[in-house]
Parts: C-alpha cells; sequence; structure tokens
C-alpha cells in the first residue's frame, strides 16, 4: 500500500533521512522503532508532505505522493497524527473534529462519522464544547487521533502515542489503536518509543539508526533479535 | 476625571449624548479598520501599516465610478470586488516572500506598501482638485439629520453604524457557521496542524488579506463623505484604528470593534469638553485621548480582549 | 581648496567611493580580518571626512543631518536590536532633546518676539538634552515593561503623536506653535587654526558624536550588559532563569537609546535647523527611524549608520531612479512609490538589512556563489510549483 524507496530529507543542511526504504502492507499494522534523532518523526513527516524529501519516491496505492502537497495527501486518505499532536488548543472538540473531516464534502456521512468515531472514544463526546487546550493529556492524545480518522484514512501515521502519558492511559489508547486497525480497516504506521508496546501492536517493525533502516522484521522476529533486545527492549 | 465631569455632564446632557451617538458612529468606522487590522494580525502577526492607504485606494477607484454615474449599490459592490482582489494580490505577491522572515521585516513591507499605495492614488487622483468630496450611503446625507427626544443624529453616521453591524454580523456567521470560516480560525490559530487537516494555509491568509482588505474599503468608503478624500484621509483613521485594535486585543475581532467605537466615543468627549466645559485646549484633547489608550494598556497590557501570549522558553 | 583625487568631487560619487573602498579592504584577501576591519573603518571616515571641503554647503549639511539621524538609528539599535524592544516613537525623545537644547542654550528666541532663555554653553545644553531626554526614557521604560512587540509599538507610537500637541500647549517655553529659534554655536576656539567654516564645522561635530556614540554602543555590546540584552531578546524566560534582572536591562536600554535620541535632537537643533517646532518631528520621521534601523541592518553598528544614510538619501536615491524610468515629471511625484519598492526588495533580498548582506559577503566563497547562481533556475522553478501547488485547487 505505501512503498517508501530510499528516501532522503534533511533540515536545512542538516541531513535527517539517509536512504530509507519501508514498506506497508494494506490493512497491516507497522511500527518504526529507534533512538531520538533516529529519523522516525522525519519519515513520517515526509510521508504527509510536511517536510519535503531532497530525493527518493514514496508510492501510495500505487500513486506517487513525494512530491504533493500536504493538502493533497490528505485528501488522497492518509492521516499524520503528529509529534506534540497539534491539536486546535483554542477551538472545541467538535471544531477540531470537523477540522478533521475539511476535505470531504458528504455532510451526512461526516455526522455519522462523528458519532462513531465519539463511540471510539466517549470522554471526547462529554466534552464536545470543550476547547481542546483543557482536555488532559490523554484526552488530547485521543482527540488527535479522533480528529485524524475523520478524513477517513486508508492509512493512519501516528507519531509517539504513548507521549507524557501514565501507563494506564497508553494501554487504554493502544487498545483503541488495535481495534481501530480490525474494525474499521485503516492500515497503521506507527512510531513509538517505548518498543515493547510497539512491537506488540505491529506486526512488523523497522529499527532505524542515524537515518537508516538497519534492521526489518517481523515483530516476533525482532523481540528475539540480541541486538533489538538490548537497545530498545532492555532485557 | 470621572467626578470632574460629572457636574458639567449633567448640565449638558443632550449634548453629551449627541457626542456619545456620534462617538458610536466614527468610532465604528475605527473598528471596521482596526478589523481589518486583527484579520490580518491573527494569521500573520503583523500589523499591517498598509491597511488605510490599500482603502484609500479603492475608495478613490469608487469616486472616479461615481463619476462615471455608477449607481451607489454597485460601486460599492464594485469597490469591495477591488478591494478583495488587491489584498489577495498582495499576500500573494509581495507578503508570501517575506512571511518566515523576522515580523520587523514583514513591518517594512506594509510600511513600503503604504508609502506605494499613497503615493499611486495622489499620482492618478491627484492631478484634478483635492480634497474630493464623495456620496454618502443612499440611506441618508452627510448634512441631513434624524432628531430623536434626547438627541440629534446626522443620517449618514446612522448608516455607517447599520453597515458596520452588517459587516460584523456577516463576518460572525462567515467565521462561527460556515467550514471556509471554521478553516481560516484553525489557519490562525495553527499553520501546521491545518495543513494536515488538508487546508490549504496559503489560500487561507491570502482570503483572509483579502477579507481585511474589503473591510478597511468599507470603512474608507463610510469616512470619505464625512472628511473628504484626499493623500491624508486615511492617516487619523489608521491610527486611531491601530489604537481601537489594541485596545480590544489584536486577536479579538469583536474586541476590534468595541475598541473602536470605545475611542470613538472618548475622543468625542473629550474633544467636546475640552473645548466647552472643561477648557483643556484643543491641542491637548488629541493626546489626552491617546494617553488614556496607553493608560488603558498599562492596566491590560493585551488589550481588552486580547489573549495573554504564553510565554515560551 | 585643492582637488586631491582628480575625478572624484561630487556627492555621490565620493559616497560610492568611500563604500567600495571600504568593502574591498574588508575583503581584500590579504592580511589579517580584524586588521582590515579598522583600516577599512579609517579609511572611510577620511573619506567621508574629506566630503565637507568638495560638495559645498548644502550636501555638507545634508551629511550632518545623516549623523544625526545615525545617532538616533544606534539608539534605537540598542533598544530594538540587542533588546528586542519595538519603538515607533523614538521621535518624542529627539524632540524632547531638541526643545531643552533650545531652551537651554544661549539666546534664545522665539520667531517673532524674545522669550527669555537659559544661559547654558552648548555642549552643556547638549549633554543636558541627553540626560533630559535619558530621564524621560526611564519613566516611559518602566510602564513599558508590561508591554510586548505590537502593543508596545502602538503605546510608543502614541507618544510621538501626542508629543508635539503637548509641546504646543506649554507656549511660554516653547514658544507654541511658531516654536523656537535656537543659538547656532559658532567654530570652538581651539578649533580655529583650522580656519573651517561654519557648516564645516558642523559636520565634524556630528562625524564626532556618531564616533563617540558607536565607540558607545560598542561597549555596551561586548561588555557582560550586551550579552545580558540579547538573552533577553531571545528569551525573558529563560534570561531570568540565568539570573538576569531583565527589568533592569530593557528600563537601561530605553533610557539609553532615548538619551542617544535626545543628544541627537539637540545635535539636529544647533547644527542643522537653528529652530525647533511641534512639527519638527513628524511622525513619518520617527516612523523612518525604526525602517532605517531595519533596511540598514538590526543589532549592528554598521547597520545603525547605514540607517541614518537610508533616512536622508533614500528618498534622493528613489526620485533619481524614478526620474531614469519615468522622466523628470513624474519621477518627483511617484518617488514614494519607488521608496516603497526599494523598502519591499531589501527585505526580500537582504532579510537581515544591508549590513546583513554585507557580512554574509564575508562568508560567501566565490566557487560557493557560482554554484548557487547555477542553481538559481531550478530554485526558482521549485519555488514556483510550490507557489502554483498552493495558489491551485
Amino acid at each position: 500500500m505505501l512503498k517508501v524507496r530510499d528516501l532522503h530529507a534533511a533540515y536545512g543542511p542538516i541531513l535527517a533521512l539517509e536512504g530509507i526504504s519501508i514498506d506497508v502492507p494494506e490493512g497491516g499494522i507497522v511500527t518504526l522503532l529507534g533512538s531520538n534523532g533516529a529519523g522516525k518523526t522525519t519519515t513520517l513527516k515526509v510521508i504527509s508532505g510536511l517536510l519535503r524529501p531532497l530525493s527518493g519516491t514514496i508510492e501510495f496505492m500505487g500513486k506517487p505522493i513525494h512530491r504533493r502537497s500536504a493538502e493533497d495527501i490528505v485528501s488522497m486518505g492518509i492521516s499524520h497524527v503528529p509529534e506534540g499532536r497539534q491539536l486546535f488548543v483554542e477551538l472545541s472538540v467538535m471544531e477540531n473534529l470537523r477540522l478533521g473531516a475539511y476535505t470531504r464534502n458528504d455532510k451526512a456521512a461526516v455526522k455519522t462519522d462523528l458519532e462513531r468515531v465519539m463511540g471510539y472514544f466517549p470522554i471526547l463526546a462529554e466534552r464536545r464544547e470543550q476547547k481542546a487546550g483543557s482536555l488532559s493529556g490523554g484526552e488530547q492524545q485521543q482527540l488527535a487521533i479522533a480528529r485524524a480518522l475523520m478524513s477517513r484514512p486508508r492509512l493512519l501515521l501516528l507519531d509517539e502515542p504513548s507521549l507524557g502519558l501514565a501507563p494506564l492511559v497508553v494501554r487504554g489508547i493502544f487498545q483503541i489503536i488495535k481495534t481501530i486497525n480490525r474494525e474499521e480497516g485503516v492500515t497503521i504506521l506507527l512510531v513509538e518509543q517505548d518498543a515493547t508496546l510497539a512491537l506488540n501492536a505491529a506486526a512488523f517493525g523497522y529499527v532505524l539508526e542515524t537515518g537508516r533502516v538497519v534492521i526489518a522484521d517481523e515483530s516476533a522476529r525482532l523481540r528475539e533479535d540480541e541486538n533489538v533486545r538490548r537497545s530498545y527492549l532492555g532485557y | 476625571m470621572d467626578l470632574l465631569l460629572a457636574p458639567q455632564i449633567w448640565d449638558n446632557t443632550k449634548l453629551f449624548l449627541d457626542q456619545v451617538v456620534a462617538g458610536v458612529a466614527t468610532g465604528s468606522i475605527y473598528g471596521l479598520v482596526a478589523l481589518a487590522i486583527v484579520l490580518i494580525y491573527r494569521s500573520t502577526d503583523v500589523i499591517n501599516f498598509a491597511q488605510g492607504e490599500m482603502a484609500l485606494f479603492v475608495t478613490f477607484v469608487g469616486w472616479s465610478l461615481v463619476q462615471a454615474d455608477v449607481d451607489y449599490i454597485f460601486m460599492f459592490i464594485l469597490v469591495l470586488a477591488l478591494a478583495g482582489a488587491l489584498g489577495a494580490f498582495v499576500e500573494l505577491t509581495v507578503i508570501r516572500p517575506v512571511e518566515n522572515a523576522p515580523v520587523l521585516n514583514i513591518v517594512i513591507v506594509t510600511l513600503g506598501l503604504f508609502t506605494i499605495f499613497n503615493s499611486l492614488a495622489l499620482f492618478i487622483w491627484g492631478q484634478g482638485e483635492l480634497p474630493k468630496s464623495f456620496p454618502a450611503t443612499p440611506i441618508g446625507g452627510e448634512l441631513d439629520t434624524f432628531d430623536f427626544e434626547l438627541f440629534t443624529l446626522r443620517q449618514h453616521r446612522f448608516a455607517i453604524i447599520i453597515i458596520a453591524c452588517g459587516v460584523m454580523m456577516a463576518l460572525y456567521f462567515l467565521f462561527n457557521h460556515t467550514k471556509l470560516g471554521l478553516a481560516m480560525r484553525a489557519t490562525a490559530h495553527n499553520q501546521v496542524a491545518a495543513r494536515l487537516m488538508g487546508i490549504n494555509v496559503g489560500r487561507m491568509l491570502m482570503l483572509g488579506w483579502a477579507l481585511a482588505s474589503m473591510a478597511g474599503a468599507v470603512g474608507g468608503m463610510l469616512v470619505a463623505p464625512i472628511i473628504f478624500l484626499d493623500g491624508t484621509t486615511m492617516f487619523r483613521v489608521i491610527l486611531y484604528a491601530f489604537a481601537a485594535a489594541v485596545l480590544g486585543g489584536l486577536d479579538s475581532p469583536p474586541g476590534a470593534i468595541v475598541g473602536g467605537i470605545a475611542i470613538g466615543i472618548t475622543d468625542n468627549i473629550v474633544r467636546t469638553f475640552a473645548l466647552g466645559p472643561i477648557f483643556i485646549g484643543p491641542d491637548l484633547a488629541s493626546a489626552a485621548a491617546l494617553l488614556i489608550l496607553v493608560a488603558v494598556l498599562l492596566i491590560k497590557p493585551t488589550g481588552l480582549f486580547g489573549h495573554q501570549a504564553v510565554r515560551r522558553v | 581648496m585643492p582637488n586631491i583625487i582628480p575625478g572624484i568631487e561630487s556627492f555621490t560619487e565620493m559616497l560610492v567611493w568611500a563604500a567600495v573602498a571600504g568593502l574591498a579592504i574588508r575583503f581584500a584577501p590579504i592580511g589579517q580580518p580584524k586588521i582590515r576591519i579598522w583600516v577599512a573603518i579609517a579609511v572611510v571616515l577620511l573619506i567621508v571626512g574629506y566630503m565637507p571641503f568638495e560638495v559645498g554647503t548644502y550636501r555638507t549639511g545634508q551629511l550632518t543631518t545623516i549623523g544625526a539621524w545615525a545617532l538616533v538609528a544606534l539608539g534605537l539599535n540598542l533598544l530594538t536590536g540587542w533588546s528586542g524592544q519595538i519603538s515607533l516613537g523614538h521621535g518624542a525623545f529627539v524632540l524632547i532633546g531638541a526643545y531643552t537644547a533650545a531652551i537651554l542654550g544661549d539666546n534664545v528666541e522665539q520667531i517673532g518676539m524674545y522669550v527669555d532663555g537659559g544661559q547654558w554653553p552648548w555642549w552643556l545644553a547638549m549633554l543636558a538634552a541627553g540626560c533630559v531626554s535619558g530621564f524621560v526614557g526611564l519613566l516611559v521604560g518602566i510602564p513599558s515593561l508590561r508591554l510586548t512587540g505590537p502593543y508596545l509599538a502602538v503605546a510608543t507610537l502614541a507618544l510621538i503623536i501626542a508629543a508635539p500637541s503637548v509641546f504646543e500647549h506649554y507656549d511660554e517655553y516653547t514658544g507654541g506653535r511658531n516654536g523656537l529659534r535656537a543659538p547656532q554655536p559658532g567654530v570652538p576656539g581651539f578649533l580655529d587654526f583650522l580656519g573651517l567654516e561654519r557648516s564645516e564645522w558642523f559636520f565634524f561635530l556630528a562625524m564626532f558624536l556618531v564616533i563617540l556614540g558607536a565607540a558607545g554602543l560598542w561597549a555596551i555590546s561586548n561588555s557582560k550588559w550586551g550579552r545580558a540584552f540579547v538573552a533577553v531578546r531571545e528569551s525573558e524566560v529563560a534570561a531570568q532563569a540565568m539570573g538576569v534582572s531583565v527589568a533592569r536591562y530593557k528600563v537601561f536600554a530605553f533610557s539609553m537609546s532615548a538619551f542617544y535620541a535626545g543628544v541627537a535632537g539637540a545635535l539636529y537643533v544647533f547644527a542643522v535647523s537653528g529652530y525647533v517646532g511641534p512639527q519638527t518631528i513628524a511622525v513619518a520621521l520617527s516612523i523612518n527611524f525604526l525602517t532605517a534601523i531595519v533596511i540598514g541592518g538590526l543589532g549592528s553598528i554598521m547597520g545603525a549608520i547605514i540607517g541614518g544614510f537610508v533616512v536622508v538619501l533614500l528618498p534622493d536615491v528613489s526620485t533619481d531612479i524614478g526620474s531614469l524610468f519615468l522622466g523628470e515629471q513624474d519621477g518627483a511625484r511617484l518617488w514614494p512609490t519607488v521608496y516603497g519598492l526599494i523598502l519591499i526588495l531589501v527585505m526580500i533580498l537582504m532579510p537581515y538589512g544591508m549590513a546583513g548582506f554585507i557580512n554574509r559577503l564575508g562568508h560567501t566563497r566565490p566557487g560557493r556563489h557560482l554554484r548557487s547562481l547555477r542553481e538559481l533556475p531550478d530554485r526558482i522553478s521549485t519555488r514556483m510549483t510550490e507557489l502554483r501547488e498552493r495558489a491551485a485547487p
């Protein structure tokens, strides 16, 4: 479904990606592992069009997207839940969700989707008129995911959904991620610091180091891998 | 201040009310231009110094249309359309190349636009006689009055208040009840997130400039019948509009209108009573109005309705 | 005076020579960079210092005005460039300095009638002008601590709008609407041997003060104060956390820059106009001071001095360019349009002002320059696609 080939990207003079190639199969959950600065977030940013690649190609459903703008990419079916959530903190929960459906013109369907998404995240229904900035961290993360779902994506890019949240809250959010994958058929590319969690959720994983893919394998095999265990799983 | 003014005002109730209502009208004009400034500030973080001169330019175009016997309503619509196009054009060609530059650089760019529009207007329309008179709206003339029990109101001032209310309602509807308006607000709050929602941020900024330019143009066309049209018409208006925008809070559109009206009333009353009952002389009157502004700012540093900026480390 | 260097006599030519010589020495591929800078400064000063003997009274007066406004720009740059506070109202401090100097100075005359003036020698009056202005700056600076960015900009704008009417109001001291005629100091005795004309003496006075002001700013910016200013500009919270007293530094910057403006006002009254009235410093001029330091280069001493030239000469340059393209008559009427276009172009092409541009020249190696030129078509086409993508649905 998503084919990334030999991707290079840089922030000004600093090279962040030095030839990343990954594949995400339809309907699956794939995770990117790696330490800080390995290029995980950058990879997501390039896929969603926030950062232009220097070279390399990205194909989504058979179409090249690496030269498209972020706006176009959303309407093609990729939704990005960015690092730090990037909610519209001054706007209400409802307004945030409506903005998630900005690219869609099917009013009636948007309405039913609103109800459906709030079914996954009941707390958002309770807080619908509250400002997004007044929600707790876990609630904000839920809103960010819910907002991304509102565009009816085929592929969801999730950047560190566990960041800064209590373990119990994290567990809940990962439950929902798996449910969404299963019930909605949304493919997920997950970036996560917590390798244990990520490998539990994902079927396949890539390990990134300084802008390159160093290991690519199924989650079960990665868990067994000596290096992965020592560096990322901690046992 | 209040205690000093009170007995004087008591004796001059009619004069006082006249001035209040007139202040609401002129204040609405300041408010409209302030609204334009706020619309741009919210999305670009910049005070557009050229706002008044862009309005001046299109108002001159309106004057030419009136000379060509174009009906007022039709002229009004044409000028609005032109103002919108001008605002979008300026954003696209001049502001976009500097959008990532330091804020002061963009301020200087708008100062450059200020001199460009002012001198172009004078070049094109300054050959003949200046100042030029500009017609009032069909609602009522500048010299005709409505006489009420408690106060008298010039008909054109009445028209100003009506039109300003109309503009505010239209904008309120746009921002709070349409998808486009919601997208514009989202862009103003967080551009990265807006792009991730599929919003074309560039187009929203362009639209913001177009709307601002239109609001300013309404202000220009409404003030022109009162103080006539020449190269300096908008100076005073833009200065008071800055004051109004700042007083209301630069990120608050309703604040701009409230600020404009507050400044209009204050200025009118200070002026009237400074010349009459409590004599401080005409020369100090404008200083007094500004001092009140500064005093309010010192108590509320981000204006009456503005948000306190978050301090980031 | 004999024509020492043949062919260099006109004002523009000499200025261009000064700039070219300065840049050539600054970027010459020999010697140590530090020494080259000082040599470049010395050469530019020599050429500019020689100009009054060549260019006539009017142009010399213009140079003196440039000196006065460069002094304002130096102070304003301390406030805006180093400490990050925007003031659109520095004209008010110039006006305060100008009035103080005119009132305290010898032989004050209100136009039309005599006003009993002070008896202070001009240099003491000038110092007093700076101090009074600096004190008012202190008084303004303390409440300004509460305001940031555009709010401070508009509050200071109110200052310059209100100032003229305040001066007009207290007419027994200020001559009201008519203003005051101020004494113009004669050439001091110890300089008699030079045989200077008055206009030349005024010019050298201005030049001396600008050098002094630049040295002062240099000293401040290289002291622990200067570093504190930058820390405050970059992040107030972080500066506070490091133990910098943000309030004290900001107020100091305000007061110091008002002092510069006050001295400049006195210089303007004594050496340029010989008169001060409520309209001496227009609102537009006050805003131009800010424009000048941004165009010249924020946070740079050279930028501030370039700023002085910008205030006085950019209108002339715009008229010349306008006349070149539009003919004499239209060029003269459309000069503000050209002026505005220049402001916009400079901001697009030189985001850190002229001084920043010159500094970058120093870091650019010719090879890289060529390469970036070769890449230019590519960059333009990428940019165009970007713009098109964003503009088109």
